[in-house]
Order: C-alpha cells, then structure tokens, then sequence
C-alpha cells in the first residue's frame, strides 16, 4: 500500500488569534484520513518551531506525525523536499493557503515543480489511488471533474471541504510526535517586501471615469434591468423566452 | 478795401456737411466727398459660423481660415472614430483573461481596466492573452491581442506552455491574473514556480511604485513584481470604452498534452447545493402554489433552490434555501425568480445576480424593474411550460 505525506501547517483562529488545525489543511487531512480508511499509510508532515502546532491535527485522528524542526520565519520547502525524496510518497496533500505568514498557497507548486510531479488544485475527493491516481476536482458553482494524473502527485484540497469530524482533546494530548532536526538556509539577503497589518478592504466598486459629469451622470441616473418586458403572454411563448435568454447566457447544463 | 475775399464759415461748413454713409452729418474737410467707409466692418459672428468638430467631438476655431483644422486626421473623416494607436510602448503589461466557459465575466473586465490603468501610468500597452476563443477586446482598453483556440478540457501543462512562449515572445513587464480559482490563481502560481520570477498574490491595491498583497492576516507592500494575481476587491471594474486597436499578435506555439488527464464532468444533483456558491438559481415566492412543478423544474434546469423569506417561514422550503437579507446572499450568473414581488431584503440578497429573470402577475412589483427579462404572467401556468419544453429540447 502506498505512503500519503499531508503537510499540515499552524493554524489561527482569524478572530482570537488563537492555534487551531488550519481549516484548509484539515480538509487536506480529511481527503488523507479517507484513503487510509482504504488501507494506505498517512504521515502527517509539519515545518515549524513547536509540536502544538502539529498536536492540534492529532485530535482528529491517530496518524503518523513528523515534525521538522525549523524556525518560524525560515522557508519550508528546501527542508521539506529533501525529507520527501527519502520517503517517495505516492500522494502529497496540502491545504489551499497557509492562515499565518504570506498565505500565498505556492508551496505546492513549488514541490510539484521540484518534484516533477503534477500539482492539482480544489481537490474535493480521491477515487483510486495506484499506479495513477484518479481524483474528483471541486468545480465553481459546485459542480464537479474527474482528472488523473500519474503516482506522485500533490493535491491541494478544495478550501469549502468539510474538516474530519470528531476532534478529541484527549486524543490530541496522546499523541507521539516524532521530531526531525532539520538545519535551515540562511535567508537570501532581505527581499524588497514590508509586512503591514492588515486592514479591512473596502467593497468592490466601479470607478467612474471621465470626470465630474460622468460622476453625476453615473449618480442621478438609475439603471434597473435593462431588458425585456413580456406581458401576459402565453405560457409557451413565456417558457420560450426564458429558454433562449438561459441559452444565450450559456446557463443550460442538461 | 482789402482784395481778400472776406470767409464766410458758416457757409463754409454749411457746403463741406454731407451726409455720412450710417445717416449721420459729417463734415469733410478739404472738400472730398469719400466714396466709402475707410476700414470695412469685420463681422464677428463669421469665425463662430464656421467652427467644425474637431477630434474630441467639440467645436473648434480655426482663426487661420481653415488651415489649422485640415491638418487635423479625424477631420479627414467625419464621423469614424479613429482607434487609439500606442506605436512605442515603454512596457508591456500582459493580462491573462479567465474567459470561464469562453465567454468574458466580471473578473475579466476588472482585469482589463487594473492592466489599462496600470499601462497608463507606465505609459505602457496592454497586451490580452484568451486562451479559449477570440472576443473583441477593442473597446476594453487593449492594444494588442493574443488569441489562442486550446482544447477545452482542462489542461494546466498546456497552458503554461503557451504562457511560457508568451514571455518570451513579447517580454511583458508584468502579468496580470485574476485571484479565481482554477483559473487566474492557479496558473500565476504555476507559472511562478516554474519561472521562479518574484510574484504577489491576491494584488488589493496596485501602484506603479508600490503593491499591496493580501497575505494570512498581513499586508504585503512592495514594488509591483513580474507577476501579480489582482484581489476581487479589483476586479469589479471595467476599462473605459475608448476604441483602441486591439491588433492581433500572431503566436506559434505547439504545446503537448501535460501530465493530468481531464476525465470530464461527472453529472452532480445541485438542487440541494448551497446557495452561496450557486451559479444558477430557481427561486420560489408566495405566487408558487404547485410545489411539485417547482421541484421537477428545478431539476430538469439541475439548478440550486432557492426561496423568499415567507415561503421558508411557512415551512415550505427548509431554512437554509433562503434568499435574501437573513438568509444568504447570493451571486449566481442568472436567478429565475417565480411569484416573488421583490421586498428589499429580497433584493439586497439578490444584489450580485449577474441575470435576474422574474415571473410574476403584478407588473408593478419591484422584482419586474429589477429583472433584466421580466414576465408578467401566472407562474403555476409557466413553470410547467418551461419544464415541458426542455423535455421537448432534450429529446430532440
């Protein structure tokens, strides 16, 4: 049976700040827990300073969990892909995007670039894992794709998944950590980027050009629908009208 | 007696008043009557008359007598708008469009008008990548476009391949994507890691010296990179319609099938989906009295169900398929509303529609002006209409 590596990363809770399991790296860990149900071996993968970030995920379930042992501002992947190369896993799962840190979500790209392997994105479910493995791809609107691809793949998991269900504070207490001491690059020399707090965005809006009448124009006068009116017409001629404007907005599916 | 005539100056005067040309006595000295005035009158109103339209649509004066204007190029041609030409770029800002289902969407037109602004203020051009068909891009602020035609199944390998060729090509300055995903997000970050140029995610404010990136709870600053996906909070504008050239860019690339085989899509019940990722949304109101139409409908178009707040009170569609202010706010491409009359909280849920189609017996009710084709008609008589015809359609 084949080996699954889920990189799990801290989470924190976006109101109190606190450690919690990163929700997108949980539904990662859910599509991991699901194929060991199917009798694979799941080793949970965690780059960082403190085993409390990685025990929190031990609630869920009794897994294998690694820690490599790194600073939090050190970049994970030069230490991470060599531990990979040793265990050749079949499956690498990660979440979406990090809740602590850049949050850019390119670290699975970057493994699968490094890896040679290929990188699928909202992942909602594995179907068959073996010499290729043949996954089920979360699609905008809810609808959903079948893909495969070849064995060593990294999947990153839709971030609207359900998380495992069932978390045991005992369970998590429990658990055995195993630690691997890993030695750091230094950081190349500091990169042009700042960090600032983040502030509450504004909504999205229009921008009106061409000056102040445009502006006026855009606030006095009102658009409603600016379409069709059909009154009282036939049934059929109704049902024909809304047939041709749903097909001309490309919004049949059957 | 003196031999000098003796004046008579009175006389004198009296004989030298003539009368003028504008009616009035004048007296001519040295005795000459003038045959006409001695400066001719300039009409003044002679300039104004003939003012014409000059390139931005406003009347202009030529004091030259016309010689100013004819040099003009859009007075060559009255009435063609002639389209904006940049010949000399300094930079290139590539926009890689999404074109979900081969059509332009929101997040497309932000794109577009974020890259404009951007090519702007570096006295750039904009140049337009479409992967998937070829739209008219004059009137969205682009100078130059790339127009490919790859297989629509999804194959990221392929199109990274042509991003590839395009960079280096053309060498953009900076490539823009939308933060969607599956589209714009994942092929910026695919192509970062495969170029491994520097790169911003979910860009929420974009200067030509400076950038924001929403990061995890952080702000990003930084000067703008190569590569940059734009933050929704962007993408909700659209460029100014000026006409501008568009020209087509010709691009020889071949790309070969990647890794991942796309399986197609596996038919899904979304009746039952949540609301606030629908995309297309059947949405019953009071008027909705034969329920077992409603659902066969729904089923038949597999749209998501959706229904107002005194339907859900009722009990006649469970609490979490509400639309509206206390339920979910929805933002589906198109929503068929059937009996629902439109109470504000019903419409501020209902804001981000894309399409609203209503059917309704009050032609006044507010959901008529907010449809954008509004069916003023008994919906217990429609819904079986419509369900009829697309069994109709599916069969042949």
């Amino acid at each position: 049976m084949a080996e699954i590596v889920t990189l799990l990363s801290a989470g924190c809770h976006p109101e109190t700040g606190r450690l919690r399991p990163a929700a997108g790296d949980a539904a990662a860990l859910a599509l991991g827990l699901a194929l060991r149900a199917s009798g694979h071996r799941l080793i949970g993968l965690h780059a960082g300073p403190a085993d409390d970030a990685l025990r929190v995920y031990a609630g869920f379930a009794e897994f294998d969990l690694v820690r490599l042992n790194l600073s939090a501002q050190a970049d994970a992947l030069p230490v991470i892909l060599p531990w990979l190369a040793l265990r050749r896993p079949a499956l690498v799962l990660a979440g979406p995007k990090a809740e602590l840190g850049a949050g850019t979500g390119l670290l699975p790209y970057a493994l699968a670039e490094a890896m040679g392997a290929a990188c699928i994105p909202e992942v909602a479910g594995v179907e068959e894992l073996a010499e290729r493995v043949t996954l089920v791809q979360a699609l905008p609107g809810g609808r959903r794709r079948r893909l495969a691809a070849p064995a060593p793949a990294v999947l990153v998991a839709a971030g609207r998944l359900a998380p495992p269900s069932g978390w045991a504070y005992a369970r998590a207490q429990r658990a055995r950590l195993e630690t691997v001491p890993a030695t750091a690059l230094e950081p190349v020399a500091a990169t042009a980027w700042r960090n600032e707090p983040a502030r509450p965005l504004a909504r999205p809006v229009r921008r009106i050009r061409g000056g102040a009448a445009a502006r006026m124009a855009a606030a006095t006068s009102f658009t409603a629908g600016e379409g069709q009116l059909l009154v009282q017409p036939a049934p059929d001629e109704a049902a024909r009208a809304i047939l041709a404007y749903l097909e001309g907005q490309g919004l049949l599916r059957s | 007696m003196s031999a000098r005539p003796r004046r008579d100056p009175h006389a004198e005067r009296e004989r030298a008043t003539r009368v003028g040309p504008s009616g009035r006595a004048r007296r001519i000295l040295g005795g000459a009557v003038p045959a006409a005035p001695v400066r001719p009158r300039r009409n003044p109103h002679v300039l104004r008359m003939a003012a014409v339209p000059g390139p931005a649509g406003r009347m202009r004066l030529d004091p030259h007598g016309g010689e100013l204007l004819a040099h003009l190029p859009s007075l060559a041609t009255p009435g063609a708008e002639q389209p904006i030409v940049v010949e000399r770029p300094a930079c290139l800002i590539l926009a890689v469009l999404d074109l979900p289902g081969g059509r332009l969407e929101g997040s497309d037109f932000g794109l577009l008008a974020a890259a404009r602004d951007l090519a702007d203020r570096l006295e750039g051009a904009v140049l337009a990548l479409t992967l998937h068909g070829r739209p008219d891009l004059s009137r969205l602020g682009v100078d130059r476009h790339i127009a490919l035609d790859l297989p629509d199944r999804w194959d990221p390998i392929a199109r990274l391949a042509v991003l590839r060729a395009v960079l280096a090509d053309q060498a953009p300055a900076h490539v823009l994507f939308a933060e969607t995903p599956l589209l714009g997000a994942d092929l910026a970050r695919r192509l970062a890691a495969a170029t491994g140029l520097a790169a911003a995610f979910a860009v929420h404010r974009l200067e030509p010296e400076e950038v924001r990136a929403r990061g995890a709870g952080l702000d990003l600053v930084g000067p703008p990179p190569p590569i940059m996906t734009l933050h929704e909070v962007l993408l909700a504008d659209r460029p100014e319609p000026a006409l501008r050239e568009a020209r087509p860019v010709p691009l020889a690339v071949e790309p070969d099938a990647g890794l991942v085989e796309d399986l197609g899509e596996i038919p899904v019940d979304l009746t039952g989906a949540p609301l606030a990722e629908a995309d297309l949304i059947v949405s019953a109101g009071d008027g909705v009295t034969d329920w077992p139409a409603f659902h066969t409908l729904a089923a038949r178009l597999n749209a998501t169900v959706g229904g107002s707040r005194q339907v859900c009170d009722r009990g006649l569609l469970p609490r979490d398929r509400q639309v509206g202010a206390s339920g979910t706010l929805v933002a589906p491409k198109a929503y068929l509303a059937f009996g629902i009359s439109g109470a504000p909280q019903h419409l501020q849920g209902i804001e981000r529609c894309q399409r609203v189609v209503a059917v309704n017996t009050d032609l006044h009710a507010k959901m008529i002006e907010r449809a954008d084709l509004a069916i003023v008609a008994d919906a217990q008589a429609v819904m079986p209409a419509l369900e009829a015809l697309l069994e109709r359609r599916r069969h042949g």
